[in-house]
């Protein structure tokens, strides 16, 4: 179940069962597909997070439908008819993306921090990290930067007390239960254990993101040497 | 037929109306800060409301015009000086070439708009002219340096207008105070997370005075108040945020998002902005103080929809004065 909210006079949010939960978040992306599909050009973003999904629209153009009865109730509605269609309950089968990770110790700025705290081995670490799929429940933070879970509890750590200045593209990280990997050169407080080759985003392609909310992704741990082949990160 | 940033300023960009329609992969909207001011700047200017313009902060850029061109500023008033002549604001100024466009102080506002007639010459990056300048990617793909060139779209010849003069000043103008010194207020409606707040917190962001910090820039205003309390801890999972957007950070202060914001957050929403007065609230400086005051979602609307209404009638009237000039010049 949900409620919807306002967000200011341009913008109405979906808010689901305030939980991080796999099935509610596939039911999340039923939804947005139906709202994806019912798509009006009043519509600027739709934008799927853990347990909501947040609509922007054209206050203009929903004016100039709805007359004089107000946009947000006409919105609110025009998500109700959306959502309570049954049509087309497409299963979306989603492959499983592979994300080649290099866990080697040049890149894995707290592999060693982690392990001692939670007291477990740096290999058994790193098998934890690639043996589960994660499920992304979000894209935000960074263009491309995708929230995945849920990481073994053996393998969960708090985000780091203060950020780190600079991360490299491609760093591949551990936030409480969450992993996600950075996009873009930038600062962060994730706890870093490899680097993916992969340039997760390309603002020159027409895709420019590798990983879309709702994909299932598998790391593939890599060497030191396969990594050198396969970087696509500009040097 | 261009421009050339002969002294850089200290955040001048090209900007449009937004890059919407790719939140969902974490890229933000970007856009003018003051869509009210951009585009009016184009309205003055004979182009359509979305046309990117030069976007800029104090100090702004100082420019020099290769190409003769029809050009407005709109937004702050930056003291803008054509060669060695004042020049208003809101006002539509044929500029010949081989004049320095110039910006001396800063007499009111934040931020200042430049169009030109038929637009600049920038990249559109999925769907956008907007410059993004985190991926340095839209517009020119990056913020005006010394030495940037910009070009027009068209080559024009202002001659019979300008004759031997450097600049002609139109004699019309639009005013433009109603978007932004009517009253001191700057009004909200609730936010998801409003009831976070406890009593006196809710009491205190309407009867409190707050002012713009100096921790303000395209991605968002942090505000100087009294500590906001919360009523009860609330653990909060990310969700999508909006231009307007009034965020409660863990220290019990206030940020406020704007244009370059990121797409989510994972802090309280207490509250956001309304459309109406975004533009007013864009154009505060650090230091400026002003009051926060809650209406509701109808009358949210309703303003907006007078902005609207104001920017339509603008756009008209510029029509037709513009075509009483081309008239009164043949």
């Amino acid at each position: 179940m949900y409620k919807i909210f306002s967000l200011g006079d341009s913008a109405i949010c979906i808010q689901y069962e305030q939980v991080i939960s796999q099935t509610l978040h596939a039911n999340i992306i039923n939804d947005y597909e139906k709202l994806l599909t019912e798509k009006f050009d009043f519509v600027k973003d739709i934008i799927p997070a853990y347990c909501s999904i947040s609509i922007i629209y054209d206050f203009e153009k929903v004016k100039f439908i709805s007359k004089k009865k107000s946009a947000f109730s006409f919105i609110k509605n025009w998500v109700l008819n959306c959502l309570q269609k049954t049509i087309t309950p497409k299963i979306i089968t989603r492959e499983i993306k592979e994300i080649p990770v290099c866990y080697h110790k040049t890149f894995a700025l707290d592999t060693e921090n982690i392990s001692a705290n939670k007291n477990i081995s740096i290999q058994e670490l790193i098998e934890l990290h690639y043996s589960k799929t994660y499920h992304v429940f979000m894209i935000g933070f960074l263009p491309g930067f995708p929230y995945m879970g849920l990481v073994d509890e053996k393998i969960s750590f708090p985000r780091l007390n203060s950020p780190r200045n600079f991360l490299e593209a491609g760093s591949v990280g551990i936030a409480g239960f969450q992993t996600g990997i950075y996009p873009l050169n930038s600062p962060g407080g994730w706890n870093i254990i490899g680097k993916t080759p992969l340039q997760i985003f390309n603002p020159n392609l027409s895709n420019p993101c590798l990983i879309n909310s709702g994909d299932q992704i598998k790391f593939v741990p890599i060497s030191l040497s396969e990594f050198n082949q396969l970087n696509q990160h500009e040097h | 037929m261009s421009i050339k940033i002969i002294k850089a300023g200290v955040l001048s960009s090209v900007q449009d109306g937004g890059r919407y329609g790719y939140q969902h992969l974490g890229i933000n909207p970007c856009g003018a800060m003051d869509k009210v001011a951009a585009a009016i700047s184009n309205f003055l200017v004979g182009n359509d409301a979305s046309e990117a313009v030069i976007e800029s902060h104090f100090p702004a850029s100082q420019l020099f015009f290769e190409q003769d061109a029809l050009v407005a500023l709109t937004g702050a008033d930056f003291g803008a000086m054509i060669n060695d002549k004042l020049i208003p604001i809101n006002n539509p100024i044929f500029i010949s070439r081989n004049t320095v466009l110039q910006f001396t102080k800063p007499l009111f506002g934040a931020i200042s708009y430049l169009a030109v007639g038929g637009g600049f010459n920038s990249e559109n990056w999925l769907n956008s002219n907007s410059t993004d300048i985190k991926i340095l990617k839209g517009g020119i793909q990056n913020i005006l340096k010394k030495n940037t060139i910009i070009t027009f779209k068209n080559k024009v010849c202002f001659i019979k207008f300008l004759q031997n003069n450097d600049s002609l000043i139109l004699k019309y103008s639009v005013n433009s105070k109603n978007f932004y010194t009517k009253n001191n207020f700057i009004r909200f409606v609730e936010g998801i997370e409003y009831d976070v707040l406890n009593i006196n917190s809710k009491h205190n962001l309407e009867n409190q005075n707050f002012s713009v910090s100096s921790k303000n820039d395209r991605m968002g205003y942090h505000l100087i108040g009294k500590i906001l309390n919360k009523e009860f801890e609330l653990e909060m999972i990310s969700s999508a945020v909006t231009k307007g957007t009034i965020q409660l950070l863990p220290n019990g202060k206030i940020i406020v998002l704007m244009s370059d914001h990121q797409t989510t957050g994972g802090y309280p929403q207490i509250a956001n902005i309304i459309s109406a007065d975004l533009p007013k609230f864009a154009q505060l400086k650090s230091g400026d103080s002003f009051y926060f005051k809650k209406i509701n979602i109808e009358e949210a609307e309703e303003l907006h929809e007078k902005i609207l209404l104001e920017l339509k009638n603008i756009k008209n009237a510029c029509l037709l004065k513009w075509q009483e000039t081309q008239k009164s010049f043949s």
